[in-house]
């Protein structure tokens, strides 16, 4: 049976500070529940801060309404009110949030050092797990500092890759299946330099450039994008995880930026940043439920649903490069608590990326705004605060 | 099969997997009503340039030219000489 609210007297745990484990560890203190929040970096943020993700998607529907209420809608307003660069944004059928990065770091920073019941740990890893009868019973926690053991009533995984889960037990996660993402971020462009269409015409003279041996075979799926500021522009390599090198990567955003600076409007553009590489599908678990492709498309609704979707099927294939399928107008999905329930251990869930669903299903509830809607709605369930969860999924 | 019965064809396909709304038309504007994203342009431009042996600079891609499907066709029309009605 899965548990409506936490018992005993420890913490719950949630491990990884990016947008799923901020939001999950929010609502777990918001609703009075001690909670610890532990990151291994030395700052929170997550992919949106340190891969330099500036649109945010998952926080609006079709119509630009809110998706989920609650936290994802005070983050909105929070980043809104935080810089006067931040907007509302419409990509083709979409509608996103363009951010700063690091105001979104400074803006979920700030957030989280306010929260009273909230500790947040950086620098910190999970050492050790352990449990048996389906339950986790240890946990030992380990920084620079100081090492820390729990016995928590719950933990939860936002650390995107799955790693608290894998070491439990390796064969509860799936492999990841997606490319990953390297945002390189300029500056001293142009204001209309990127203006769509003008990024595609951009985008198609880098492949032939890349076809006729001009510029790097990295360079091939780049997408470019206009920037926050109006003199910046962000530019997505995309590529395979274990092929990613950090010194290489750095050589060819040198020669894309001398190459670029042939381009009309590019001329003064200089390499303000180059972002970690952004991991789109980290490994997936193997839930009490599996979210489907045919659920999305099905608009389907869950007793146990702990937020909404609705972002397009975005795959970024392996081999076959970008795979974009839009979900039929107005559709809203449910994300079930049954698909961050770890399959058989009753106090164990992941948020964010790695919930238990189909690659296809993935590609569409991984993005940064839904996964703050998942780590809340996780949050509340926890904390045994959910209005909207009554039952089981796939009753 | 005129130059707008093929850009429409693939119009639907690549804007609306097959399903356009009820008010689409050739006039229809694809830009204003989000239908028409950079991934979306990006597929048409090679379509239409595969199709009809037409070259797009990198200052031929403005928003004029792809607003809507007779805007498309006005277009391919002047990069086959004036008065082809076929391809």
């Amino acid at each position: 049976m899965i548990n409506s609210a936490v018992a005993g007297a420890g913490p719950i745990l949630v491990v990884g500070a990016g947008a799923a484990g901020i939001a999950c560890a929010l609502a777990c203190a918001q609703a009075g529940c001690k909670t610890l929040l532990a990151e291994r970096e030395g700052q929170i943020g997550g992919t949106v801060a340190n891969a330099l993700i500036h649109t945010i998607g998952g926080l609006f529907d079709d119509a630009g309404e809110s998706l989920n209420p609650g936290l994802p809608t005070v983050l909105t307003e929070r980043l809104l009110a935080a810089d006067p660069n931040t907007r509302r944004r419409r990509m083709g059928r979409v509608q996103v949030l363009n951010c700063d990065p690091a105001v979104y770091r400074r803006v979920v920073t700030d957030w989280v050092a306010a929260e009273a019941k909230l500790e947040c740990l950086t620098d910190t890893e999970v050492e050790a797990i352990d449990g048996q009868a389906g339950e986790v019973e240890w946990l030992r926690l380990r920084s620079r500092r100081q090492q820390i053991e729990l016995q928590p009533a719950a933990v939860v995984d936002a650390t995107g890759d799955a790693l608290v889960i894998r070491q439990l037990d390796p064969a509860l996660v799936e492999p990841g299946d997606a490319l990953a993402g390297l945002v390189l971020v300029l500056q001293g462009v142009a204001a209309d330099a990127l203006q769509f269409p003008r990024g595609v015409a951009i985008a198609r003279a880098i492949r032939s450039a890349v076809a006729d041996d001009a510029l790097p075979k990295e360079c091939a799926t780049l997408w470019p994008d206009t920037g926050i500021a109006p003199d910046q522009a962000y530019l997505k390599f995309n590529m395979q995880r274990d092929a990613f090198d950090a010194e290489q990567m750095r050589q060819v955003a040198d020669r894309l930026l001398a190459w670029l600076r042939h381009l009309p409007g590019l001329d003064r553009a200089s390499i303000r940043q180059l972002g970690v590489l952004g991991v789109r599908d980290g490994g997936r678990i193997q839930s009490e439920y599996r979210l489907t492709e045919a659920d999305l498309l099905a608009a389907r609704r869950f007793p146990d649903a702990v937020c909404q979707g609705c972002w397009p099927i975005e795959h970024w294939h392996p081999q076959q490069g970008i795979q974009m399928h839009y979900l039929p107008p107005g559709t809203r999905y449910d994300i079930p608590l049954g698909a961050l329930q770890v399959r058989g251990i009753s106090n164990l869930y992941a948020a964010g990326k790695c919930l238990g669903a189909e690659p296809r299903a993935q590609a569409s509830a991984r993005v940064a705004g839904t996964c703050w809607g998942m780590g809340a709605g996780l949050g509340q369930v926890l904390a045994g605060s959910n209005p909207r969860r009554a039952g089981r999924s796939g009753e | 099969m005129t130059i707008h019965e093929t850009l429409r064809g693939q119009v639907l396909a690549e804007c609306f997997d097959g399903q356009p709304p009820a008010d689409f038309n050739d006039a229809y504007d694809l830009i204003e009503h989000g239908h028409m994203d950079s991934l979306r342009l990006m597929g048409l431009v090679g379509f239409i340039e595969q199709h009809y042996g037409l070259q797009f600079g990198i200052n031929d891609l403005v928003p004029k030219h792809f607003r809507s499907i007779d805007a498309m066709a006005d277009y391919v029309r002047q990069g086959l000489g004036d008065g082809a009605a076929q391809a």
